[in-house]
């Protein structure tokens, strides 16, 4: 069938304490966390995050892109997820929208696409920044995080042995058009009717075209709105096996990225061999049955990205993230012309080479920097390196519009292969910087200048163990 | 390549008080500076053969109708130059070959900047790229130099305040500085940081200002004045606007200030050794001391020592920045490099309006910089 060769999620560093919600409303549970995006992710970076650690050295050809929160309701996003990752212009692109289980619809087409032989390298991926009204109950449930898998004919990873899906119109949450924030109906029977009831019967028929028994499951992953709703699942479904749901990963739901998040947490620990089954829940449910086998790429990413939480500064500045409380910026002038003509050097983050005396370097310019040659060429630039000097800037927001919050912190970095960038630092305690500092490279968003969003990439503490 | 030594004269300088001039446009600013000048040198507006004007922000001024207007000037040749923190110098230096070229006999610099107008801090965002190098400010680029100047030569942030200490001192003797208040090395380290690890006082302020400079041939000098001061040399030395980019860059020297000395103390027939006092950029502490290194003052790492010891005090070895740098006296951009040739003219001259550097000083050095990385330096070596 299909095998999924790489697997990982990503789970922005902000932690919002539910302590700290129920301290600013009066009420609430005052233990566990919610993951938060960062003021210069969205969703799209989010599943970039992810998207960057499941590929290896070739791009894909096929880009599938999940979310209800995507940064676009006209323009792309797979589109700038594939230049992200440096695909080729031909590569199939895909954005799959409103439904919780936008990822796990993308993860079984790619999978019949490759069986089909219609994509060799499917990268389905999800993120999402979930909207979610103060002092409610989405408030202390949702989550931010991305999501990635690469799906292959074959190789090593969790080979795919079949999926079922069902469809049912409960009013379980929804988002209109017009909503800033997702709304949900009476909550008891949007779980029966809306989650459990397909949810099993999506199970019974993955397991069924399989031919394996509830019995002879190891680890039973559920994507669904509360933990409840996977106990009860497991319960009906007479299963014995190990319950893998949003309790078990302190991010809360998020979104079309949650499957992706909770397989990669099951999968990280599971044997080869073991029979996984994922149920997503929403418009009914996904059920996908994998047996595990050898690690797919990113999946201990994970991990790393877990032990990086620590609390937002505060509440405000979610509330200021959310767009919940206005700020007033003007943002630079931006050129849509320009963000075309020199999408290798910001989206793509190619350096240049210079044919003649081999120097490579960064921006990529119309002359080498060291022969003034003008035979160079355009290569994807090292994505970790080295601190050689930097600042921490407590006036440059106010002076220079649409930078984001203060203070600032610019680095000189020098890439492992030996071009020099100077980037925004990101995802770093305020003053833990030093010279030497080992970083790597990631893609956010900078600012929203002439009205559209403009990314680039910065640079944050290293995760990745050096190879 | 030649050399400008003794071909052009400073028949007579003046500047404005530096500071908030909400009193004043830039305009009126540039009369005052011009008026003085002119007063100095004793000759009328009718002498000026031609003008260069320099103003860095276009909303202080564009083209020569930055000059003529002011001065109801009308007729005459008049460039408008920019070229960063070096605008002021580079005016100078244009006019300087227009006269040692004989094609002038009296020419007219002014250099001009209205900051203050706008309630902006800093320097506003000129238009750069959307994305590459986006979130740099002034005092952030200069950051980037002390943060490896501290790391490299295992020094504090008390260096930095040493600077700070001494152009406070020296400006708060200066009748025209706009930053008139000694501070101390305690009061420079516990000020708000503003980015690291410059503080509060680590950075000259914006400041508005004009200065003049009426220049002349040799040979009609001595008709004008008995204490003409000389142009020894001249140069100007442009490198990169993004040295973020540049690899082997170390940012612990500035290339473009140690190549623009060497041509400027060639054209003197001089060494750093031979120098009595200076004026070097100082809009930050660290750019201080980078220059004192860069003009050959100091080995590398070590201005600091010079510093601290009290060896470029106004009474010291070799005095730098009597005037109080920009540091002290501002940084009224398009204004700042006519300000230190108008300064050190009248150091030359044992006439300076500030604490006057002892011993008669014969040769003195202005130094500019431009951009955050040593981008582009002129240097002048002025003598008598």
């Amino acid at each position: 069938m299909a095998t999924l060769t790489g697997l990982s999620a990503y789970v922005p560093q902000g932690r919002l304490p539910l302590a700290g919600l129920a301290r600013q409303w009066g009420a609430g549970p005052t233990s566990g966390a919610c993951a938060v995006a960062g003021y210069d992710e969205d969703a799209l970076t989010l599943a970039a995050a992810a998207a960057d650690r499941v590929l290896g050295e070739a791009p894909p050809d096929a880009v599938w892109f999940a979310s209800t929160s995507a940064p676009y309701l006209e323009k792309q996003s797979a589109t700038l997820l594939a230049a992200v990752v440096d695909a080729a212009r031909d590569a199939r692109t895909i954005d799959i929208g409103a439904s919780l289980r936008g990822w796990t619809g993308a993860l079984t087409a790619a999978a019949d696409a490759v069986a089909a032989g219609s994509a060799t390298r499917a990268l389905v991926a999800a993120g999402e920044v979930r909207p979610a009204a103060p002092d409610s109950v989405e408030e202390q449930t949702f989550g931010d995080a991305g999501g990635a898998a690469l799906v292959e004919a074959a190789g090593d990873g969790a080979e795919l042995m079949a999926s079922a899906t069902v469809s049912d119109t409960t009013m379980t949450t929804w988002r209109r058009a017009t909503d800033r924030f997702v709304r949900h109906g009476e909550q008891r029977f949007a779980m029966r009717t809306g989650e459990l009831a397909p949810g099993l019967e999506a199970a019974d028929a993955a397991l069924r075209r399989a031919g394996v028994e509830a019995d002879d499951l190891d680890l039973l992953v559920v994507a669904a709105s509360t933990p409840r709703v996977a106990a009860d699942l497991a319960k009906r479904l007479g299963t014995g096996a190990r319950v893998v749901t949003t309790s078990d990963v302190a991010v809360g739901h998020a979104g079309t990225a949650h499957p992706a998040l909770l397989l990669t947490a099951a999968l990280a620990e599971a044997a080869p061999g073991q029979t996984v089954l994922l149920i997503a829940t929403g418009d009914g449910a996904d059920a996908i049955l994998l047996r595990a086998g050898q690690p797919p790429r990113g999946i201990e990413a994970l991990a790393q990205e877990l032990a990086r939480a620590r609390e937002v500064s505060s509440y405000a500045s979610v509330l200021r993230r959310r767009g919940v409380l206005p700020l007033e910026t003007t943002a630079p002038r931006s050129s849509p012309v320009a963000q075309r003509r020199e999408e290798g050097q910001t989206l793509r983050l190619h350096a240049m080479r210079c044919q003649s005396c081999g120097l490579v370097q960064y921006p990529v310019t119309e002359l080498c920097s060291a022969c003034a040659s003008a035979d160079v060429a355009e290569q994807p630039m090292a994505r970790t390196g080295t601190i050689h000097t930097y600042t921490t800037d407590h006036i440059v927001a106010g002076i220079n519009p649409g930078i984001g919050e203060s203070p600032v912190t610019l680095a000189v970095v020098d890439l492992d292969d030996g071009a020099r960038a100077f980037l925004q630092l990101t995802d770093h305690p305020a003053d833990d910087v030093a010279v030497g500092d080992r970083v790597e490279l990631c893609f956010r968003l900078l600012h929203d200048g002439s009205e559209y969003h403009n990314y680039y990439w910065k640079a944050r503490p290293a995760t990745r163990t050096e190879d | 390549m030649g050399s400008i030594k003794d071909k052009v004269a400073i028949v007579g300088v003046g500047c404005t008080r530096f500071g908030e001039r909400h009193d004043k446009g830039a305009d009126g600013l540039l009369v005052e500076a011009v008026d003085e000048a002119l007063a100095d040198a004793g000759v009328d507006r009718d002498a000026i053969e031609a003008a260069w004007i320099g103003t860095y922000f276009p909303s202080t001024g564009t083209a020569g109708v930055a000059l003529s207007d002011p001065l109801r000037l009308y007729g005459k040749p008049i460039t408008r130059v920019e070229n960063y923190c070096v605008t002021g110098m580079d005016a100078f230096r244009n006019a300087c070959f227009g006269v040692a070229s004989g094609m002038y006999d009296v020419a007219l610099v002014a250099g001009v900047e209205k900051l203050k107008d706008s309630g902006d801090r800093g320097i506003p965002d000129q238009g750069d790229h959307p994305i590459l190098g986006r979130g740099r400010s002034a005092p952030g680029g200069f950051s980037l130099t002390a943060t490896r100047y501290l790391h490299d030569y295992g020094v504090g942030r008390e260096v930095l305040a040493d600077v700070a200490v001494k152009n406070h001192r020296n400006g708060a003797r200066h009748a025209k500085a706009h930053l008139r208040v000694e501070i101390t090395r305690e009061q420079a380290l516990a000020a708000p940081m503003i980015a690291s690890p410059l503080g509060l006082y680590d950075c000259a302020p914006t400041s508005d200002g004009a200065a003049a400079i009426v220049i002349a041939r040799p040979e009609i000098a001595r008709d004008l004045r008995d204490d003409p001061v000389y142009v020894k040399g001249i140069a100007l030395d442009v490198w990169t606007g993004r040295p973020y980019y540049w690899r082997d860059f170390d940012y612990t020297h500035w290339p473009t200030t140690r190549r623009a000395a060497a041509d400027a103390y060639a054209q003197a027939d001089i060494t750093a050794a031979d120098v009595d006092f200076a004026e070097t950029h100082d809009c930050f502490t660290i750019t201080e001391l980078l220059n004192i290194e860069d003009l050959g003052f100091a080995e590398p790492g070590t201005a600091w020592k010079m510093v601290s010891s009290g060896e470029c005090d106004v009474d010291g070895r070799l005095p730098i920045n009597a005037s109080g740098g920009l540091k002290a006296f501002g940084h009224p951009i398009g204004a700042t490099g006519a300000r230190m040739v108008y300064e050190v003219t009248r150091q030359l001259q044992n006439r300076s309006e500030g604490a006057q550097v002892p011993g008669s000083p014969e040769i003195g050095v202005c130094q500019n910089i431009g951009g955050a990385g040593g981008n582009l330096t002129a240097v002048a070596v002025l003598g008598r």
